[in-house]
């Protein structure tokens, strides 16, 4: 019951922290904003002399062609700005304090992590729920299934895993300037776990291979393709490639947990 | 209540911080003094279960600071103001200490406010608690620190400098605080500024270059420099012997009184005078350091 109370009060501090210095706040926001900006616009180009019963089905593939910019920009700009979490209480001098607590490394890395994750997802549901207005408004109802596979397959999970590698990698720096550095590195190198398909395509070349498996992201391109929106060019993704990539993220994720742990237990006798 | 036990402590460098000290400490209002870098701030930290200690045994409430279990329990019932205190500039005050208050344990949201509104009338922040952190001054943010430390009504209170960057006023209110919550619990006070400790302190020791110099009571230390001590009272421009280590100088219109404390005082102007804790203090540095 104590470390859930503290779970809490950790979770509750670092959602305020997002409110006031705004960090992961705004990244998720703009990333948001640029996204829905960038379909509205595509949407309202290709409705000219369409009739509004097919809005739906025209905001769909619009959606289709903007996702991946939408994935990328999530696993590139999340984990720089969610990093900070952990390195800001040695920058401030905090960590010294709570070290005297009884606290363990663990329920204040989880409250850490559970905090910033919370933060991200909470502003993307917000975009979310000012674009849903903004497309009934505008191009009236949208497609709830193909929406609901793609946020709770595609986007949740890169909505949880980017912000929760960039506080796990970060875990062991002293200032924000390093912990946005490491931030920057994973949101360059996230790509070579999500993106990539293993396979590389048999009738492109190299090169063309390896730019196609990274422009594209397998759980979204499976959900895409069984609505019919993979774009023609785009190889099909197997379920293979699907269980692969999850699979490589989970431990990902667990090998940054366990990274985090030994560098709080290493640094600062967290126990 | 504390007892410590040849314990060292010897960072990377072989810098030695603490030389085979063995202490026992008891309830009430316990001093710690030394100069800078005699090692303090490493027995406190020891003490609080934050550092290792190389060698010896620390055991403080019946637990093993050096075990993770006893360091936890430790924890538990410790009350602590670092001598660097960091504070969240983006957190008011009241949620600063709310934030601390449930990660010490201290449960049920009525107790917490209960407790959190005392301490900020007792600290005499009450007015500005909602203001954001970064807009204290130093003095009001050691007195958000020793609030903080004061959560949850500790067993164990270790205050490491709790009165640097603090006004005259604001010191002797820190003080008269820290007295009055030494009774049935332990406060332990590290300082250099022996006069916190000659208002405060029942018992001491005094810490030079990682080990124990002297260990016992105020008035026992000040017994230490009887006879040692001087005033003497020079023209402008005159200075005592060079012998002698000057405690204090006051600057009158057409004299300088010092006083000084040393072997002997061979100044036919020198006369004797009572020694108090800073003399005390200063007579056991000179015996040992030259």
């Amino acid at each position: 019951m104590k470390a859930l109370r503290q779970i809490a009060a950790i979770v509750r501090t670092e959602l305020r922290f997002a409110l006031r210095r705004g960090w992961p706040v705004v990244g998720v926001a703009v990333i948001g904003l640029a996204i829905s900006a960038a379909t509205f616009y595509l949407a309202l180009a290709n409705m000219e002399g369409l009739p509004r019963d097919s809005a739906a089905e025209s905001s769909a593939r619009d959606l289709a062609m903007v996702w991946p910019a939408f994935q990328w920009l999530v696993l590139g700009v999340v984990p720089m700005v969610s990093a900070p979490a952990i390195p800001l209480d040695r920058q401030f001098g905090v960590n010294e304090l709570l070290h005297s607590l009884p606290l363990t490394g663990a329920i204040y890395l989880l409250g850490k992590v559970l905090g910033t994750v919370i933060a991200v997802l909470a502003t993307g549901a917000a975009t979310l729920a000012l674009y849903v207005v903004l497309h009934l408004v505008l191009l009236g109802p949208l497609r709830t299934e193909l929406y609901l596979a793609l946020i709770l397959f595609s986007a949740l999970p890169l909505l949880v895993w980017a912000p929760a590698v960039g506080v796990l990698a970060a875990s062991g720096l002293q200032t924000r300037r390093r912990a946005v550095l490491v931030g920057t590195l994973v949101g360059f190198a996230s790509p070579l776990c999500w993106g990539l398909r293993f396979l590389p395509p048999a009738d492109l070349r190299p090169f063309e291979g390896a730019a196609a498996q990274l422009s594209h992201q397998p759980i979204s391109d499976l959900i895409l393709y069984r609505y019919g929106l993979l774009p023609p060019y785009t190889l099909p993704p197997t379920e293979s490639d699907v269980i692969r990539t999850s699979l490589l993220a989970l431990s990902i994720l667990l090998a940054a947990s366990l990274f985090a742990r030994l560098q709080l237990h290493l640094k600062e006798d967290f126990r | 209540m504390i007892s410590v036990t040849d314990l060292s402590k010897t960072y990377k460098g072989d810098v030695r911080a603490l030389r085979s000290v063995t202490l026992e400490i008891d309830n009430g209002m316990f001093g710690l003094v030394g100069p800078n870098g005699a090692g303090k701030t490493t027995l406190m930290r020891i003490l609080a279960g934050l550092l290792r200690p190389t060698e010896g045994e620390a055991h403080v409430l019946g637990h093993d600071v050096t075990d993770p279990r006893g360091k936890m329990a430790v924890k538990s019932v410790l009350g602590y103001l670092p001598q660097e205190l960091g504070l969240y500039p983006d957190l008011s005050g009241r949620e600063f200490l709310d934030y601390v208050a449930i990660l010490k344990g201290v449960a049920g949201k009525r107790t917490r406010r209960r407790q959190i509104e005392e301490l900020l009338d007792v600290i005499g922040l009450a007015d500005v608690a909602d203001r954001r952190l970064k807009t204290y001054s130093g003095g009001m943010k050691r007195r958000v620190g020793v609030a903080q430390a004061l959560l949850g009504d500790p067993q164990l209170l270790i205050v490491d400098e709790p009165t640097a960057g603090l006004d005259p006023e604001e010191r002797v209110r820190l003080r008269n605080l820290l007295a009055d919550m030494a009774g049935q619990r332990t406060v332990i006070l590290s300082t250099h500024i022996v006069e916190d400790v000659s208002q405060t302190c029942t018992d001491l020791a005094v810490l030079h270059e990682g080990q124990i110099l002297f260990r016992g009571t105020p008035r026992a230390l000040i017994e230490q420099a009887h006879g040692h001590v001087w005033s003497i009272s020079l023209p402008p421009g005159e200075r005592p012997d060079d012998g002698l280590t000057v405690v204090s100088t006051l600057r009158l219109d057409d004299r300088v009184e010092y006083r000084v404390v040393g072997d002997e005082a061979h100044h036919p102007a020198a006369e004797p005078a009572a020694p108090n804790l800073e003399d005390g203090y200063l007579w056991l540095m000179r015996k040992n350091v030259s």
